[in-house]
């Protein structure tokens, strides 16, 4: 486990710069919104733009998060440091954990900051005020005893799915190094049929895991002018969860016996 | 127990073969050249001993094991390309090692470092290719590993820097205990270290044997064999 934390550790030196500018970026541009708000408000549709502008920044971590796999990979073998990365005690299963570890706090932080922004800018315009104290739906939600175990639940599923779509980046890349001169487009390739494999066989999954004990996420609809409770059962969770383990599995065991660095 | 075992093994890249139905069997506790013209599969030898590639067919065992994540944590490995993580320094670099390995000791990297003249707080990257050299046989050599896999540690040096990479070998070395393969074919400078050799030629072993019994069987230095063989 030493190991694994000092790999962490030199993973994190080597990507907080990035994370430094993408927060310093993020926080510069909801910054700039939140300013721009009070203006726009007067407009027509003004509060909306400035509202759906702060979500820019979910799209830049969309991405990071389907490429920054394969590119945390790639970096290593275009350095040449995969070969000292490799020659270490650990496993493959290790060195991709240590990676995905530092890629999952990034990117989950910068998510978290982005967030944050989103509420910034929505809490300058006037029509988020009047959600706030007047819109039933949103009171009824924000009351309810499921807002927080809700609130942790879709939390969880968000890295799950950010931890899903780094390990497919990682395993496409794995898979590519064993055919090195068309290794980019094996890559996209494995990375393509991945997502198709999910697809196709997501409801069948679903379906199994839903003997499996799901937790729900509690909403609320205003339909018809009365107040609903809707519960959403997290039917992804457990095959989610069972796929990125065995991603990670399969591209370890072969980054061991098979990739040479 | 044998250091390096190799039975039959083939390496292919595509058409090209880098190593071809090599069989081999390396004593423990001598060093070890492993000489033969660029592109003979010296490279591709180290790296599969050091479980950093794998061969097509054949076994592959280093003391006795098959080449796995154990095994990594026996041996060091010193490559021909530069793979330090540039943003480190010197200090950084031991220390990460140390994490890694349970055979590094530390205050003998931090002496050996300042032998070899190499300032524990500069950054890697704005370390020179000879200082670069030297940093490399500073992490292997301040292990107590069973088997250092050299690949062309003078290349691209300048000779100063090759005279110290060569002095701190030979003082470092933990005769009996500790085998070292280098790999080179600049044989002229470093032959004198060498108890055993093994010349590689297209990915074949041509020839192998103590190297003291090859000259005076012979009558020739290890380099003319060299040029003779390879």
């Amino acid at each position: 486990m030493k190991r694994w934390w000092s790999m962490v550790g030199k993973e994190w030196r080597g990507t907080w710069t990035l994370l430094a500018v993408a927060t310093a970026a993020t926080v510069a541009f909801d910054i700039w919104l939140g300013i721009k708000t009070a203006t726009w408000s007067l407009m027509h549709m003004g509060e909306g733009l400035a509202v759906g502008l702060s979500f820019i920044p979910f799209a830049g971590v969309g991405i990071a998060t389907v490429v920054a796999g394969y590119f945390a990979m790639r970096g290593e073998w275009q350095s040449h440091t995969s070969m000292r990365t490799l020659s270490y005690p650990l496993s493959g299963t290790a060195v991709l954990t240590s990676k995905l570890a530092v890629i999952l706090f990034n990117l989950v932080l910068v998510t978290l900051v982005a967030a944050a922004g989103v509420w910034f800018v929505a809490s300058r315009t006037p029509g988020f005020r009047m959600m706030m104290t007047s819109d039933p739906t949103f009171m009824a939600w924000v009351r309810s005893r499921e807002f927080l175990t809700s609130g942790i639940w879709v939390t969880i599923s968000g890295i799950l799915g950010i931890a899903f779509m780094v390990a497919v980046g990682m395993f496409s890349f794995v898979i590519g190094t064993l055919v090195p001169r068309i290794s980019g487009l094996i890559a996209v390739a494995v990375h393509v049929l991945v997502w198709y494999l999910c697809f196709a066989f997501g409801p069948h999954a679903m379906y199994v895991a839903s003997f499996l004990p799901n937790p729900v996420i509690v909403g609320f609809d205003n339909a018809l002018d009365l107040v609903r409770r809707i519960e959403v059962p997290l039917l992804p969770l457990w095959p989610t969860l069972a796929v990125t383990a065995v991603l990670l599995l399969v591209a370890g065991r072969i980054l061991e016996s098979e990739v040479d660095a | 127990m044998l250091a390096i075992e190799m039975a039959n093994v083939h390496k292919r890249y595509y058409r090209s073969h880098a190593l071809r139905g090599v069989n081999l069997q390396m004593e423990p506790g001598k060093i070890v050249g492993l000489l033969g013209p660029n592109g003979a599969g010296k490279s591709t030898l180290l790296k599969i001993c050091a479980g950093l590639a794998h061969p097509t067919t054949g076994r592959v065992h280093v003391l006795g094991r098959d080449v796995s994540t154990a095994t990594k944590g026996l041996t060091a490995f010193v490559p021909e390309n530069d793979t330090f993580y540039s943003w480190m320094t010197p200090r950084q670099a031991v220390a990460f090692e140390n994490s890694m390995f349970s055979d590094m000791d530390v205050s003998d990297a931090m002496d050996l470092l300042r032998e070899l003249r190499l300032d524990p707080d500069n950054k890697i990257s704005s370390l020179s290719k000879g200082q670069r050299g030297r940093l490399k046989l500073v992490l292997a050599m301040s292990r107590r590993a069973r088997v250092v896999l050299m690949d062309e540690p003078l290349a691209g040096i300048d000779p100063p820097s090759r005279a110290a990479i060569l002095e701190t070998i030979a003082s470092r070395y933990r005769a009996g205990e500790q085998t070292i393969i280098i790999s080179t074919h600049e044989v002229l400078e470093s032959e004198k270290l060498f108890e055993d050799v093994v010349f590689l030629s297209d990915g074949q072993i041509v020839l192998s044997g103590n190297a003291d019994e090859l000259r005076a069987n012979r009558s020739k230095s290890l380099n003319e064999i060299f040029a003779e063989v390879c």
